[in-house]
């Protein structure tokens, strides 16, 4: 080892001269932009002078937009002299502010090795471009040396703030070490431009997506002035066969010719927040009425003040409201707020959501996912590996849960922020500038692919010495719990039996068991599509109106284990005529009885309404069973529960005149009795209209 | 290399004191001495003149039984030992050899039935006690092979096979401790046990003891250059540690022996897995298939390689294939993933 070192010092000695020669190019010393340097370039100089000039006015102003131009300018002067310590820290600087953070890295390295005095911040800036860069050690010795080269004052006040970074740094290295598993892609060139395109946001189904893309050809061809950017537009793309259509610019009312983005998406995809810049930053709200928007609707002042209010989410009933605002009353910098809806359709005073969600630094990009219980948001606090990350909470019991970094590839050291996720929970959106993208920010969608999928290894032994045959060794197979969604969403179209046109009806949810409206939706007028999500863990009834229909009831008892599934449901709705059936799906009876069971009055109050807002309507109310059991049995068992759903409405005062009751027993089946899914359908209670 | 040498048991030439009235006895010994040479049709045609001379010569007629049955007349073996034990129902290897017989017929009770009736003529006969446990172990019914091998330890302290075998019954029943210290008692008696430094090494895999593992597995291979199955256990440990680049060596070298060994290609698709060439996995857990159609695992393994190089019907259908074929976790995957 000696040896080597020995020999080493021997040649440096010997080619000593001549690496003083060499030194003075490979490590050269700052040059200025003079005469004395550029002795024979005069108008070179000249130029490379004025393109500085140039930059400098644009890097003045602060504006992203002025950062990237400049940065062309600099460029410039930079391939003339790129030995000058204060052009090198500038680009780097420029750099730092735009999307293209990452190449800020080579010109700060550059700005401090040929002048390390070269800004007073340049170690804070080599801190953040290492930090970006994933050099994760480097950025911790260099946060380090900044600080330490920090004056008293601005010690005390902006300390913490590098201290913070460093541990974003600590963070980020362990989350690098355990990358979440997932597929990144970008959902390609025929959705993305060469423009900036973000703010993803997906329904429930992923059918629909709509984004913010700051693309040419929008509603305005002007330029905004402040990052000669063009003008925000939301657009609007559709997902058949896994395949997204050409994305549509819905044009005015929904976008003007200012900037129009998007911020949230109810389940359904029949109402929107968008965001407004003015009034300090503003939510409003479009709904889908047929296929057009209406004119976007600012949402009232509990909501909006004069403070910065930014993105929005529905729940899954859209009763209620989890915004962004950094009005007064939080904990500091921009918090999660949540309102519910009043009894007039007006948003009752906001609440924030606590010391758990919010920190004293940003909370951006809420996402409540249709499962009613799980929240997507950004932050630049909690454990961050960097500028916002992507954090989920869960609501249990009234609780939200310690935010958990929803982990590296996903977050990075940038800002993550405004990520959506489909209600399977197998898809993410976000929108990110990476390289290898259409140009710009692109939308990407993630699809997560859980935790790793044990292989299985085969070996065996020879466990009896005088057998020759080995033995396998027996496998046990780790268990894997793969988590998915605790939600059902039942989607489909509405139509009129006979003549199949779509129908907009009135969907309501009720929660059979509470006797209590969850929530209301409708269908599309132009395409009679709904989309409803039910969480796991309640036995819902869903109730199907629409005017001149007679209504349809569905039942759905889920039990709160259940994962993700959708159920493709249409539903035919039947005039109101004499002689129409309908099935009342939540009308419940014990098994082999004939008493009523309370999760049976949500419906009844419904036939109830039907009967006192028709007086002169009679109705026959019949009973039906599957084939078990001995056909008198049966006959009698239908007729008495027939009876019990007059008896309760006769209780509530309808004259028994209009009613009739009948028990067919199992002679009219609606289903095949060979199948327990087929017997079930047969065991229903029907109501048929006598006259109206 | 495992096949008990049935004829253990043969018993010793008998002294001839008139030759002319001893010729049946002549005969004896000359069966005898091919015996011991190796040549069992001259053994069994001098047995079978020796009766004819003498058909109450129950020494001969057990010989003879025990011929049979390395000749693998199982039933030809059965009647001889009836004989010699009508005329001498002492012979508890008669019994024994029986015993043997009716187990290769798949006459287990019978054989069961043989090998008590051995241990109650000689309660110190340890390899009827052996071979009792086996036929028990075969059974699952690990606690009484555990009991028996235990037995033939005490009547033969040095029996090496019935602490492998004890070894083998304890780690069934998830005693690896036990498990770990009967094999290492085997390999102690007899060094040269290829096997048991295999069970050691995969009873200390089991214990997480990898580095002991991979010694015990590397002994094996040096007492056995062929021992493919060692080979391919050496790899699995080396993959537990995550040294993917060396288990796949190992997996490598047990298929150069046995080229047609599918586990070894379903692990080495499994380590070039882990090193993310999925392409590389694939074609060997295509070539287990081949091998085997019926490989559950390595269609489970495939489809999860499938999985990452972004083919997701490839993938479920694997996982369907080997959801029928029992793979529980397929099972969850294609009720998770698949349509």
């Amino acid at each position: 080892m000696n040896k080597t070192i020995n020999f080493k010092k021997q040649l440096v000695f010997i080619f000593g001269c001549l690496l003083l020669v060499t030194s003075l190019t490979s490590f050269a010393q700052n040059v200025d932009f003079t005469k004395t340097a550029f002795p024979n370039q005069k108008d070179q100089l000249k130029e490379a002078q004025s393109e500085i000039r140039q930059g400098d006015d644009l890097y003045a102003t602060g504006l992203e937009g002025d950062f990237l131009a400049a940065i062309q300018h600099y460029l410039k002067a930079q391939s003339f002299n790129p030995n000058n310590a204060m052009l090198n820290y500038k680009i780097g600087n420029c750099y730092l502010n735009t999307y293209q953070k990452t190449n800020s890295l080579p010109y700060l390295e550059k700005a401090i090795k040929l002048n390390p005095y070269v800004a007073t911040d340049v170690h804070l800036l080599m801190g953040k471009a290492y930090h970006l860069n994933y050099k994760f050690d480097e950025a911790i010795a260099e946060y380090k040396a900044y600080k330490q080269s920090m004056l008293p004052a601005d010690l005390a006040k902006n300390g913490a703030a590098v201290d913070k970074k460093v541990t974003e740094c600590e963070t980020a290295k362990e989350l690098v070490k355990k990358p979440v598993r997932v597929f990144i892609d970008n959902i390609g060139c025929n959705i993305n431009s060469a423009y900036p395109d973000y703010s993803p946001i997906v329904n429930a189904d992923e059918s629909m997506m709509i984004f913010t893309s700051r693309r040419a050809g929008g509603t305005s061809d002007k330029t905004d002035p402040t990052d000669k950017g063009f003008y925000e537009d939301i657009y609007i793309t559709y997902n058949q066969n896994g395949v997204w259509s050409a994305p549509i610019n819905p044009g005015k009312p929904l976008n003007s010719d200012m900037h129009d983005a998007t911020v949230g998406l109810s389940p359904d995809g029949q109402k929107l927040f968008i965001y407004k810049g003015d009034n300090g930053g503003d939510i409003l709200q479009c709904d889908l009425d047929g296929d057009k928007w209406t004119k976007p609707d600012r949402l009232n002042k509990t909501i909006n003040t004069q403070y910065h209010e930014s993105s929005a989410s529905f729940s899954y009933d859209g009763k209620t409201i989890y915004f962004c605002s950094d009005r007064p009353g939080g904990y500091g910098g921009s918090d999660i707020w949540m309102s519910t809806l009043g009894e007039k359709g007006r948003w009752n005073e906001a609440v924030n959501l606590g010391s758990v969600i919010n920190t004293p630094y940003n909370e951006e990009g809420v996402f409540m996912m249709p499962d009613g219980k799980t929240m997507y948001f950004s932050s630049r606090g909690h454990n961050t590996m960097g500028d916002y990350d992507i954090f989920k909470s869960l609501l249990e019991n009234g609780k939200w849960s310690e935010p958990e970094n929803i982990g590296y590839p996903i977050n990075t050291p940038d800002e993550d922020v405004f990520f959506t996720i489909s209600g399977s929970g197998k898809h993410g959106y976000y929108s990110s500038a990476i390289a290898g993208g259409c140009g710009a920010q692109d939308i990407y969608m993630i699809t997560f692919l859980g935790v790793e999928k044990p292989v299985i290894n085969n070996n065996e032994d020879n466990l009896l010495a005088n057998k020759t045959e080995p033995i396998s060794e027996t496998v046990i197979e780790p268990t894997l719990v793969i988590k998915s969604t605790n939600l059902t969403i039942l989607k489909g179209v509405i139509m009129d039996e006979k003549t199949k046109d779509p129908v907009k009806a009135q969907i309501v949810l009720t929660d059979n068991v509470k006797n209590e409206v969850l929530a209301t939706f409708e269908s599309n007028s132009k395409t009679g599509k709904y989309l409803v999500s039910l969480p796991s863990g309640k036995n819902y009834g869903i109730a199907v109106k629409a005017e001149n229909y007679l209504f349809h009831s569905e039942n759905f008892d889920i039990p709160a284990v259940a994962g993700y599934q959708e159920i493709n449901k249409d539903i035919l709705l039947k005039r109101f005529e004499v002689g129409t059936k309908i099935v009342l799906n939540n009308i419940f009876f014990d098994v082999a009885k004939s008493n009523l069971r309370p999760e049976s009055y949500a419906e009844l109050g419904l036939l109830l309404k039907l009967l006192n807002d028709i007086p002169t309507l009679k109705i026959e109310i019949s009973g039906h069973t599957d084939n078990q059991g001995a056909a008198a049995y049966n006959q009698k068992l239908s007729e008495s529960r027939a009876k019990a759903v007059v008896d309760y409405l006769i209780g509530k005062g309808i004259e028994v005149t209009r009613l009739t009751f009948k028990g067919y027993g199992f002679t009219q089946p609606i289903a095949t009795n060979s199948t327990e899914e087929g017997r079930q359908m047969n065991r229903r209670t029907e109501f048929k209209v006598l006259s109206k | 290399m495992l096949v008990s040498s049935c004829f253990s048991y043969a018993q010793d030439t008998i002294k001839i004191a008139t030759p002319d009235e001893q010729q049946a006895e002549k005969l004896y010994n000359e069966a005898i001495a091919f015996y011991d040479k190796k040549n069992l049709s001259d053994a069994l045609k001098k047995f079978n003149q020796a009766i004819e001379i003498k058909p109450e010569f129950s020494k001969a007629l057990f010989n003879r039984g025990s011929v049979k049955y390395e000749l693998k007349d199982f039933k030809g073996a059965i009647t001889d030992f009836d004989k010699s034990l009508t005329i001498d129902a002492t012979n508890e290897k008669a019994y024994f050899g029986r015993g043997q017989a009716k187990y290769e017929l798949n006459d287990t009770a019978g054989a069961l039935a043989d090998y008590g009736t051995a241990i109650e003529k000689n309660s110190g006969y340890s390899q009827a006690y052996y071979y009792r446990g086996g036929l028990y172990f075969e059974q699952g019914k690990y606690k009484e092979a555990i009991a028996d091998y235990t037995l033939a330890i005490s009547a033969n302290t040095d029996y090496a096979y019935a602490y492998n075998d004890r070894g083998s019954a304890k780690r069934m029943m998830d005693d690896n401790k036990g498990a770990l210290a009967d094999y290492t008692k085997a390999t102690q008696i007899n060094p040269k046990l290829a096997f048991a430094y295999n069970n050691l090494g995969s009873i200390k895999k089991k214990l997480e003891d990898y580095d002991g593992a991979i010694s015990a597995y590397t002994t094996a291979i040096t007492l056995k250059p062929e021992y493919y199955e060692a080979i391919n256990n050496r790899g699995t440990v080396k993959f537990e540690k995550a040294d993917y680049k060396g288990a796949i060596t190992d997996y490598d070298d047990a298929l150069k022996i046995n080229t047609k060994y599918a586990y070894s290609y379903n692990n080495r698709g499994n380590a070039k897995y882990k090193q993310k060439d999925y392409k590389g996995a694939v074609t060997d857990y295509d070539e287990a298939i081949k091998l085997n159609a019926n490989y559950g695992y390595a269609y489970l393994n495939r489809g999860i390689a499938k999985e990452m190089l972004r083919d997701a019907k490839g993938a479920c259908d694997d996982w369907k294939k080997a959801a029928t074929l029992g793979v529980t976790n397929a099972d969850n995957y294609l009720k998770l993933q698949c349509k």
